[in-house]
């Protein structure tokens, strides 16, 4: 096949989408969003509509907690990029799922149309041959969702970014994540449209097949995470949970449905590991142990390993215009063993400063917080102390800074930021990270999580489910 | 150097379908069909419905297998892609991409064929022009009438300027403004030298453009030749005479059979002996004969009385 057949191939697969009337239907729907997010500028000051009303997240935030006196800005950050993050999400979703099941309803007709009586003469009299003409109908599919995933995803990303003023590169993962799991469906949608001649067949089988699909792995999922926890249940000196052979064949029956059936709900995870390594860059500081990191420190700070984060613990120092008093936060990680447990850390402290600590958390864990003055010299020293307690572990951030300095809007605003890239995991929450599936799924996993083995295996199921159409389309006499 | 292999060769083609598991038992469409069709020849295959003509020209494209024999188009093996490059072919019901205009579809049907684009900005209105199809090219498909998808269905058959031609039905739906316009065409096609393998139902048209037919009955060739050869004398004697005597049947007394008066004369059926004798009778009376015209069956009627006798009715 050349260059010239080719071309002709993907034109009138493209022609083949425009003309579509599903296409054009999904193409609005999937406009809308971007339309929405146009409108709704989710920006760090609060939420506009068509730049016109205002909405501030403090009044939200302040409703949620009356408490609440002064909003810290990493709140209202945290919380816009969490209402942008479920919104995104619940489109994808939406996306994914009913856009694949739409879109094999909009497009399963190509195979069949082409196989019909009188087209099929003209089309396959032609000299190319039944693969690329089978193949040409694929791409289609392929060109339909293309078009759909890049009108969806491309213009929720110009919106953000024009309205919101919010760019996120990884957004655009979802383009070739969308196009995988539809790719998966299509070709089953080919290969029984080849079979059977029939539009109708080839939609319901697929729609069918789909769900069992997702079922089929969720099964294996839950049967993988179960044999995750014996393991460590073993690994604890515990006993591995006893099963019946019927039990067992029925798992090894899931096992093989899984590793030969294809896994369009791993392109999900896959491409949101993606987007978060483009969105967050890694942390500063992290300790695996204690579920702790520190994003990037503001400008200017600097960071002082002064031994080790169990010993003397890591500093940051932030200069001092003048010279001299600096501000510093020193974390610091000591055991229960050795200090004794959070309770006793607090009423040591409270009777040491004569005040109450206030009970905050720190993304997943509380800690308690102590704010005091002390002289030193001649100058005022503002200080703060952060008493947390992980397990066996002690958590203790102490904040030194001259109070002039500290209270002045700027430094405070520079101390919040800093404050909200502070995020320590719950152990709870390391426990169920570790055994989920999401959690285990990597590049590097073992082979019954490895995403390389999930997308090789996928695309194998592509592949011979395409083979198979063609070894039928060889064999049809017209 | 023009190449003296012929256009079309089968040889012992038999196709059969539904075959078991085995190769037993199924239904015989094309047995052993063997035909030859020269290059520059303008061929017509001729049969009743359910003889096998189609699923002939089906094979010889590739669009269908072949269970016993050999068939080549242009000197090599039939289902070659290559090979259909060369070749153009407008099926019987064909649908056309029903998404594209006219113009898209000739682009695309003649970029299929391995035609560049600069070949193709000239022929597409060229064989637009042919058909008498321009001003609805930048028409959807699906907007044209039957007798346009005819018309643009051989537009596309034409576009990569074929050596051999295959039209199934070719005038099927189109007017008879249209259908003498097809007819132009395939003299046109036929003057260039391209050979063009007709299938169709009007003995009419085959009869007026076909050099040489075949007819199929029940997957077998019965009969082939020339139009000439196919539609042999048939007795029939048509006499013009100056002037037409009153008395003429009289005249003639009981000679041949089936006497029929025109204005201008009669017609007769009569052996070699009683044209003679007729000749000898009129002269003697003095009546000047004008001419004598022999006449022939028209190919339906001889395609008509053979498929007859060969215990199939239906023509197609």
């Amino acid at each position: 096949m050349n260059a010239t057949i080719l071309r002709s191939l993907l034109r009138d697969a493209y022609y083949q989408v425009v003309d579509n009337l599903g296409f054009r239907v999904l193409a609005v729907l999937f406009l809308l969003p971007a339309l929405f997010l146009l409108l709704v500028g989710f920006r760090e000051d609060g939420i506009w509509v068509a730049r016109y009303w205002h909405w501030d997240y403090s009044e939200w935030l302040r409703s949620a907690a009356p408490e609440m006196k002064v909003v810290p800005e990493g709140e209202m950050a945290k919380l816009r990029a969490d209402l942008l993050e479920q919104l995104v999400s619940a489109v994808l979703t939406l996306a994914d799922q009913y856009g694949t099941l739409f879109g094999i309803a909009a497009i399963a007709f190509f195979v069949p149309q082409m196989l019909e009586r009188g087209a099929a003469d003209v089309v396959f009299s032609k000299p190319v041959s039944r693969l690329a003409l089978l193949l040409s109908r694929y791409v289609a599919g392929l060109v339909f969702v293309g078009l759909l995933s890049s009108l969806l995803v491309g213009g929720m990303f110009l919106a953000l970014w024009i309205t919101s003023d919010y760019v996120d590169l990884g957004l655009l993962w979802s383009v070739p994540t969308l196009i995988y799991g539809f790719a998966i469906f299509h070709a089953l949608s080919c290969a029984i449209g080849v079979f059977t001649r029939s539009s109708i067949a080839a939609i319901l089988l697929t729609i069918v097949f789909m769900p069992i699909n997702c079922g089929m792995h969720t099964w294996y999922e839950r049967n993988s995470v179960g044999e995750l926890k014996d393991e460590a249940r073993v690994a604890a000196g515990g006993q591995p949970t006893e099963r019946d052979w019927r039990t067992r064949a029925l798992r090894a029956f899931v096992d093989v449905y899984h590793f030969t059936m294809p896994k369009g709900g791993d392109g999900r995870r896959i491409a949101a590991s993606l987007r978060k390594r483009i969105e967050r860059e890694p942390p500063e500081f992290a300790d695996d142990d204690l579920g702790l990191s520190i994003a990037a420190a503001p400008e200017g700070f600097r960071r002082e390993p002064r031994s080790a984060f169990h010993k003397e613990g890591v500093t940051w120092i932030a200069p001092h215009p003048e010279g001299g008093g600096e501000a510093t936060w020193r974390f610091k990680r000591d055991s229960v063993e050795r200090v004794g447990k959070r309770s006793d850390l607090v009423k040591q402290l409270k009777k040491e400063l004569n005040a109450d600590g206030r009970l905050v958390t720190i993304s997943e864990v509380s800690a308690n917080r102590f704010e005091w003055r002390e002289k030193r010299g001649d100058e005022e020293r503002l200080r703060r102390k952060w008493v947390s307690q992980i397990d066996d572990a002690i958590l203790i951030i102490d904040y030194d800074a001259e109070a002039k300095w500290a209270e002045a809007a700027e430094n405070e605003h520079t101390a919040r930021v800093f404050a909200a890239g502070w995020t320590i995991q719950s152990t709870a929450s390391r426990r169920e990270q570790a055994e989920s599936y999401d959690g285990v799924f990597a590049w590097d996993a073992p082979w019954r999580f490895n995403a390389a083995l999930s997308v090789g295996t996928t695309l194998l199921f592509i592949v011979g489910v395409l083979a198979l159409g063609w070894w039928k389309l060889s064999r049809i006499d017209f | 150097m023009l190449s003296t292999q012929p256009a079309i060769a089968v040889r012992g083609l038999s196709k059969v379908y539904g075959r078991g598991l085995f190769g037993a038992g199924g239904f015989k469409a094309v047995d052993n069909v063997t035909l030859e069709v020269a290059r520059g020849q303008v061929f017509g295959l001729l049969g009743p419905n359910g003889a096998g003509k189609t699923t002939l020209v089906k094979m010889l494209l590739g669009l269908a297998r072949t269970t016993s024999g050999d068939a080549q188009l242009l000197g090599k093996t039939v289902g070659d892609a290559h090979v259909r490059r060369r070749v153009g072919y407008l099926p019987e019901g064909h649908r056309l991409p029903a998404y594209l205009t006219g113009v898209q579809m000739l682009q695309l049907f003649g970029e299929m064929c391995g035609c560049d684009k600069p070949y193709l900005a000239r022929r597409v209105p060229e064989v637009l022009e042919l058909v008498g199809m321009r001003d609805s090219a930048k028409r959807k498909i699906r907007e044209y009438s039957k007798g346009m998808t005819q018309r643009i269905g051989l537009a596309q058959a034409m576009i990569h300027d074929p050596e051999v031609i295959i039209l199934d039905e070719p005038t099927d739906g189109v007017d008879p403004v249209g259908r003498a316009a097809v007819r132009q065409i395939v003299q046109n096609l036929k003057d260039k030298g391209s050979t063009v393998f007709i299938n169709s139902h009007l003995l009419q048209e085959v009869e007026l453009v076909c050099d040489r037919v075949v007819i199929m009955v029940r997957g077998k060739i019965v009969r082939e030749g020339s139009i000439g050869e196919l539609t042999p004398r048939n007795g029939r004697y048509s006499f013009e005479l100056a002037p037409v005597p009153a008395n003429l049947r009289v005249l003639l007394g009981d000679l041949g059979a089936g006497f029929e008066a025109h204005a201008t004369g009669f017609e007769l059926q009569l052996n070699d002996a009683e044209l003679d004798r007729c000749v000898d009778v009129l002269r003697g009376a003095g009546v000047s004969i004008r001419g004598i015209l022999a006449r022939r069956l028209n190919l339906e009627q001889a395609f008509i009385q053979l498929v007859k006798s060969q215990g199939q009715g239906g023509a197609q």
